[in-house]
């Protein structure tokens, strides 16, 4: 297949579809401890980014980093606290939920589960026309467009009388992509679409999103805690730490060359099927876990696991990881970084 | 679990005869598990032996029957499960056992790790005294003594600040921790097997990277052998000496990483490394080569070849199942008609053909499912 452009840059020269600034969602707590009601979850904090034509933007951190909260509140599907999200001329994050279905259309969603996105009691027929006839789409031509829909994605329409418990995860799974596809939307947000899947099946699924998007044009938020298929399949990724973005980039530059000291250990972390390279490897290991998003971490909210803050900086620098947030801060057009002291190049050296 | 019949089991498929650094001996075990349905075949006639010290691999996909052999091993599997073969621990008998008999072997000899901490772990009870009570279940020491180990054990595993967090429930634990605190468990009474069954499927990339690192640890100190079942051909690469490749109930391939990964002899273990993508691998620069359709349900059972139906070098000869056959270096088995076509081979060689995404596959291929439920329903 054709490769896309890698050197996409922060801002292109063309207007971004989709432009999402200083998101912010919290919710309340759920401790469960009676008078708990005034804690609140920092779930993302000030995130920023845009999305261009035909891009694979990929949103990658670990459980409790935001990645997910912020899939949803792009599409309203949660209701951001703050900030904006400007998809054809309007602030979603602001529309009634009966002004935001005008947009519904060309923004759609595909979940980690597809036997829980799909209605057990419809066939995948109904399931995949659907949408259509939601939007009032059933002139000429609908029941062909069904049929060729699910040919575009790999299943038979002769199968299509039958209910999604007579299918496999994989086959599930490319009929919810049938069904998000089905209006031709421009943006598809997909939430660990692969992360249930074998990996044989898993890969069949990747190429088939890849080919879809170079004959549709559409734009994938591509949400995954899965750094090698983020590899595989991103133009551009987006490293979330406890609600905030901690550093993009095109996706070679933030695996070659990683600015950011969780990028870092993410990478190092994730082990290579390959037992000679991965037991040359050097791991990056962080100490600790996460902190609670119900109260996160003055100023730098990953210093209590960085490894260069323990041991390389000096403690007037300390100081200032401590106390001042770090902007994302661009390196060079196609890179920007949140760190007060980022890497100088390392040059593959993680891989 | 119901005494299983023995049945004498036919010339071993392994390498040579089972040695005096053979901590485990599986011969021809067969599982067969109680369905709505009735019995189904979950394991048929797998063979595998583990070296003292040594880590072997376990790996394949959903339903392949790797974890049903990690439970047979450990006597784990439901009531009215038909076992039958022979599982030799140390040189004793586990199938037939009597549940007495399991106990004494269990914590001492065998130590088993899950995919959730919080299953093996006594929500109600202090992680020290825990860790303390397995100590004490197998070995004659004083209650002082065992709670000092405990604390010993808990820093080997990394747990910071041992002694004071051994006064702590496992809900105050993170999930690597907890793990770390069966790790710590495991090898309280320093077995000869452990074996790690998803060790670090729910934990987090940079969690599992240290979870790693301490399981690795306790295993070189215990001097234990270890069968580490996983999904993850990544975890295999940096853990595993030996790698045994399973496929709808068999092993199908068995050699050491390097064998399996370098000079792949078995069509599911060249398309199953073809379908993973690589960190190290840039965008574009290789395409990712899916396995059509999908692996037979357990209770279809073919005469031939059980990946035949998805394998591109499928014919005629495969309607009779190969054998686990040593391919060139000893040690090195695999269960195909054409190992020496496989020589040198690339996923992309195999399975890059024809439909990459399986858009035109759908009939043989993932069809499987809905052929065996049109059999089901003709009766």
């Amino acid at each position: 297949m054709a490769k896309k452009s890698t050197t996409r840059h922060l801002r292109d020269a063309a207007e971004p579809i989709l432009s999402v600034r200083d998101l912010v969602v919290h919710y309340p707590a759920r401790t469960g401890h009676v008078g708990s009601g005034a804690e609140v979850v920092h779930a993302v904090c000030g995130v920023t980014f845009e999305l261009h034509q035909q891009e694979t933007l990929a949103i990658v951190g670990e459980s409790g980093c935001g990645k997910t909260t912020t899939a949803r509140a792009l599409l309203n599907l949660r209701q951001p606290t703050s900030g904006q999200v400007l998809y054809d001329g309007d602030d979603l994050a602001t529309l009634s939920p009966k002004a935001m279905r005008r947009h519904r259309q060309r923004l759609q969603i595909v979940f980690q589960d597809p036997l829980a996105s799909l209605d057990p009691r419809m066939t995948v027929r109904e399931a995949v026309a659907e949408p259509l006839r939601i939007h009032r789409m059933t002139g000429a031509g609908y029941r062909e467009r069904v049929d060729r829909l699910l040919s575009s994605v790999g299943i038979d329409p002769r199968d299509a009388d039958r209910h999604p418990h007579q299918f496999s995860g994989g086959q599930r799974q490319r009929v919810a992509i049938a069904r998000a596809l089905a209006l031709e939307p421009q943006v598809v947000v997909l939430d660990e679409p692969v992360s249930a899947l074998d990996v044989s099946v898993q890969a069949g699924v990747l190429n088939l999103l890849d080919e879809l998007q170079a004959e549709t044009g559409v734009s994938y938020i591509f949400v995954s805690h899965d750094l090698s298929v983020v590899r595989h399949i991103a133009d551009r990724v987006a490293v979330m730490y406890l609600g905030k973005i901690v550093e993009i980039a095109s996706c070679d530059e933030l695996f070659e060359h990683p600015s950011h000291p969780y990028t870092e250990a993410l990478i190092s972390a994730i082990p290579i099927p390959d037992p000679h390279r991965e037991r040359a490897r050097e791991r990056i290991l962080l100490a600790g876990d996460v902190p609670s998003p119900i109260d996160p971490p003055e100023g730098c909210r990953f210093r209590t696991r960085c490894p260069r803050f323990a041991n390389q900086l000096t403690e007037a620098e300390q100081a200032v990881c401590a106390t001042r947030p770090p902007e994302l801060v661009e390196l060079d057009a196609s890179h920007a970084s949140a760190c007060h002291f980022p890497s100088a190049v390392r040059a593959g050296a993680l891989l | 679990m119901k005494a299983p019949v023995r049945i004498t089991p036919p010339v071993a498929e392994s390498a040579g005869p089972p040695g005096e650094d053979h901590v485990l001996v599986v011969e021809d075990l067969t599982v067969r598990l109680p369905t709505e349905t009735g019995l189904v075949d979950v394991v048929r006639g797998l063979n595998l032996t583990l070296r003292r010290g040594e880590t072997l691999s376990v790996v394949g996909e959903s339903g392949s029957g790797k974890s049903v052999t990690a439970l047979a091993i450990m006597g784990l599997l439901p009531k009215h499960s038909v076992v039958t073969g022979s599982i030799k621990l140390a040189g004793r008998e586990l199938v037939g056992a009597s549940e007495n008999a399991l106990r004494a072997v269990r914590g001492n000899n065998l130590a088993m790790i899950f995919q959730d901490p919080m299953s093996s772990l006594n929500p109600v009870m202090r992680v020290g005294p825990q860790i303390a009570e397995a100590v004490r279940a197998h070995g004659s020491v004083t209650r002082a003594e065992a709670a000092d180990r405990a604390v010993e054990l808990l820093t080997l595993v990394g747990v910071p600040n041992a002694e004071e967090r051994a006064q702590d429930y496992p809900h105050q634990y993170s999930g690597g921790m907890r793990q770390r605190v069966v790790i710590a468990i495991a090898m309280a009474n320093r077995p000869d097997v452990i074996i790690a069954d998803e060790p670090t499927t729910a934990l987090d990339v940079t969690v599992q990277a240290q979870v790693l690192e301490s399981l690795a640890k306790a295993q070189s100190e215990s001097g234990a052998a270890m069968l580490l079942i996983t999904h993850d051909l990544g975890v295999v690469a940096s853990l595993a000496d030996r790698v045994l490749v399973m496929y709808a109930g068999r092993a199908v391939e068995l050699g050491t990483a390097d064998e399996v990964f370098y000079d792949t002899r078995m069509p599911y273990t060249v398309g199953l490394l073809g379908s993973v993508p690589r960190l190290d691998a840039r965008r574009g620069s290789t395409r990712l080569t899916p396995i059509p359709g999908a692996p037979p349900t357990v209770d279809r059972e073919s005469s031939g070849c059980s990946f035949a139906p998805r394998c591109p070098m499928a014919s005629p000869p495969c309607d009779t199942r190969p054998k686990l056959l040593p391919v060139g270096a000893a040690g090195h088995l695999a269960a195909c008609h054409f190992t020496e076509r496989l020589a040198g081979v690339a996923p992309a060689d195999l399975f890059g053909r024809g439909a990459p995404s399986q858009r035109s596959a759908h009939r043989e291929g993932p069809g499987l499912m809905l052929d065996s439920i049109q059999e089901e329903t003709r009766g």
